[in-house]
């Protein structure tokens, strides 16, 4: 047992944007690229090596690497790697090391490390640890990770598991941010953790519209979910017949009853923690209606979205109405439907020849009360507009067909109207409208 | 539990589907065995008697359409795809290559059942065409080399005559041949024979000149 400790302290984190925490958080991050960790982690183990604590970072990189990139922080950083209060390691021979042992004796390993650098006089332990190389045993990294989660909690410890998002498939990021306590982000140049630090003047433009960009993957993820939820739901399903089926046996069988009940309810109710990890994971989307110019909006969307297919021969065009009036709408919502219907349209001249891939976005005042958007493709056109928008319709390879359902179920909720038309010659428009906000009215 | 006379294999990654699959099938009164992987599946010892397999699709080593192209390359019990989303090219593919059919989870129970019947009826009928089959090989091996020599000179319709020729042997011997092919064949007319030839692909060896 160990001694009384202070519990609940606060150190500061480091990382920008995120002020202080609480020791005994459990934290993951998705990295998009090299960059991103080692913005995320200099200024990190910068703090912590600035309050005295002592840092381990299971590092991706060679240590050579690590200590490189560690350089390129604050001075003194390097320094403390010779006074041994930081340490690297690299990941790979970590995780051969630590290979085959139980999920206790890793997280035993945590607090054993946290107890000695208590000892020396340390304030705590900071780490990061980097995953890369579990991937492949995913089921024993999140046993690891549920059991290191509970075991920190009250440690002077600070967690920070770094995930490769190129190595992680949608399920598996719905189960990390499950077991974890929070999930950090990048927001352009400053950071957020969820649900723990949140200063509105730090929520950028560009973090909710990640968030957005997030969300507009739906087929991806809803087909993720579908899977999910349908392998419990397939043996609830079975079991309940196998169940009536003893019912009605001659005699009725009350022992296979019984159990194949239990079994249903333990079934349904894994069915239901998936859906309840899906709320969690959407839970930032919960709608916020503010009053936004809809060209801004489109203007972001489209930097967003060249972003994505620079390097291809689309160009997006747009045509919009100066002192357009603004409009009423939940910021992230409205650019999921904007992401969703310019990725459309691109998608949909993947295969035009002959004419050139433009996609042309404009905005209107529609009469007095509504503002319309128009985008338009070159592509095939669609074969009947009204279907498009009809739940699981799709005419991708790997779509679910939720994407304009979604789409126009969020439009209509915002009391507008989303609907498409092909064009005479190539292509298709989707248009929308949106009230006008009522202050601008007059 | 005694070796049962029928066996369905269930392969699925999912423990709770592969249970719930269980207990469904032995309500209907249904021997079963569940195996989680393509590599549990090769590995499992297959009793002698008709089955039929339940394949998921996501499986966690092989996918269970490639784990079918496999199987297709021996002998194999007729297979039934299980998967969590029914993408069509995925099904066509499976009901190309042979299988029974395409289920979408969650399945109903009465259609699970049907095509389980349905595919250990069509197990026990090729098992029997194969028995049949081997039990003709046996009798084919038990003929002598020169019977065997004979048999496709036979079946081509030569006339003794010419099938002697052939030979260098005399009409009688021939004509001696003949009848111990015959009987050892377990033919009871030429027509047989010539069927019989025909299911142990032995070509008719010689077309007649008139």
């Amino acid at each position: 047992m160990s001694a009384v400790r202070p519990v609940a302290d606060l150190t500061k984190y480091g990382i920008p944007g995120i002020d202080q925490v609480p020791f005994g958080i459990h934290v993951c991050h998705f990295y998009r690229a090299r960059e991103d960790l080692v913005d995320a982690l200099v200024p990190y183990f910068a703090a912590g090596l600035g309050n005295n604590e002592r840092c381990v970072w299971v590092t991706p990189f060679s240590t050579d690497e690590a200590t490189a990139a560690l350089g390129q922080g604050p001075p003194g950083l390097g320094g403390m790697l010779d006074k041994g209060q930081m340490e690297i390691v690299d990941a790979r021979s970590w995780h051969t090391n630590t290979k085959g042992t139980d999920e206790n004796s890793v997280v035993q390993f945590w607090l054993h490390e946290e107890e000695k650098a208590l000892s020396k006089g340390y304030q705590g332990l900071r780490s990061a640890v980097d995953t890369s190389f579990l991937v492949d045993e995913w089921d024993t990294l999140m046993d690891y990770e549920g059991a290191v989660g509970d075991a920190i909690r009250d440690r002077r410890i600070l967690m920070l598991c770094t995930y490769d998002a190129h190595r992680c498939q949608a399920t598996g990021v719905l189960e990390t941010v499950r077991t974890h306590q929070h999930t950090l982000d990048r927001r352009d140049v400053n950071w957020e953790i969820d649900s723990l630090v949140r200063e509105e003047s730090l929520r950028t433009m560009r973090a909710r519209l990640e968030h957005a960009t997030q969300l507009a993957n739906v087929a991806e993820l809803s087909a993720a979910i579908a899977h999910e939820v349908n392998q419990p739901l397939a043996a609830v399903v079975s079991n309940a017949s196998a169940c009536l089926r003893w019912l009605t046996a001659t005699p009725p069988n009350l022992e296979r009853v019984r159990l194949t009940a239990e079994r249903i309810v333990r079934d349904a109710n894994s069915a239901a923690e998936v859906v309840n990890g899906v709320r969690a994971l959407f839970k930032r989307s919960a709608p916020a209606a503010v009053p936004l110019n809809l060209n801004e909006e489109i203007e972001e969307v489209r930097q967003l979205v060249l972003e994505e297919v620079s390097g291809g021969e689309v160009s997006i065009e747009t045509d919009v109405e100066r002192d357009l009036p603004r409009i009423v709408a939940d910021r992230v919502q409205l650019q999921q439907v904007l992401v969703n219907l310019f990725r459309n349209g691109i998608e949909a001249m993947e295969r035009t020849v002959d004419v050139p891939k433009l996609l042309s976005i404009r905005s209107r005042r529609e009469g007095k009360h509504y503002v319309r958007v128009e985008i338009c493709d070159r592509g095939s056109g669609l074969q009947d507009p009204d279907s498009t928008f009809k739940p699981f319709f799709t005419t991708k390879k790997n779509g679910m067909g939720m994407g304009l359902a979604i789409s126009r179920s969020i439009i209509e909720a915002h009391s507008g109207r989303l609907w498409a038309t092909n064009n005479e010659g190539w292509g298709a428009t989707f248009c929308l409208t949106l009230p006008v906000l009522a202050s601008e009215l007059q | 539990m005694t070796s049962p006379d029928q066996l369905v294999m269930i392969v699925d990654d999912d423990y709770r589907v592969r249970e719930a699959l269980q207990e469904l099938l032995r309500a209907a009164g249904l021997c079963s065995v569940a195996l989680g992987s393509a590599a549990e599946y090769s590995a499992y010892p297959k009793p002698d008697v008709p089955a039929c397999l339940i394949l998921d699709v996501e499986l966690p080593d092989i996918n269970g359409l490639d784990l079918q192209r496999q199987l297709a390359e021996g002998y194999h019990p007729p297979i039934i795809f299980v998967t969590g989303h029914g993408d069509i090219p995925s099904s066509v593919r499976a009901i190309k290559a042979g299988a029974l059919d395409f289920l979408t989870k969650p399945f109903s129970d009465t259609e699970l059942l049907r095509l389980v019947h349905a595919a250990l009826a069509q197990d026990r009928e090729q098992r029997a065409r194969q028995a049949d089959l081997d039990h003709l090989r046996q009798r084919f091996h038990s003929l002598t080399p020169r019977e065997r020599e004979v048999l496709p000179l036979v079946v081509s319709g030569l006339l003794n005559k010419q099938a002697a020729a052939q030979l260098g042997i005399s009409e009688v011997t021939l004509q001696i041949h003949r009848t111990n092919v015959m009987r050892k064949m377990e033919a009871a007319s030429l027509a047989d024979l010539v069927r019989m030839a025909g299911w142990l692909n032995i070509p008719a060896s010689q077309r007649r000149y008139v």
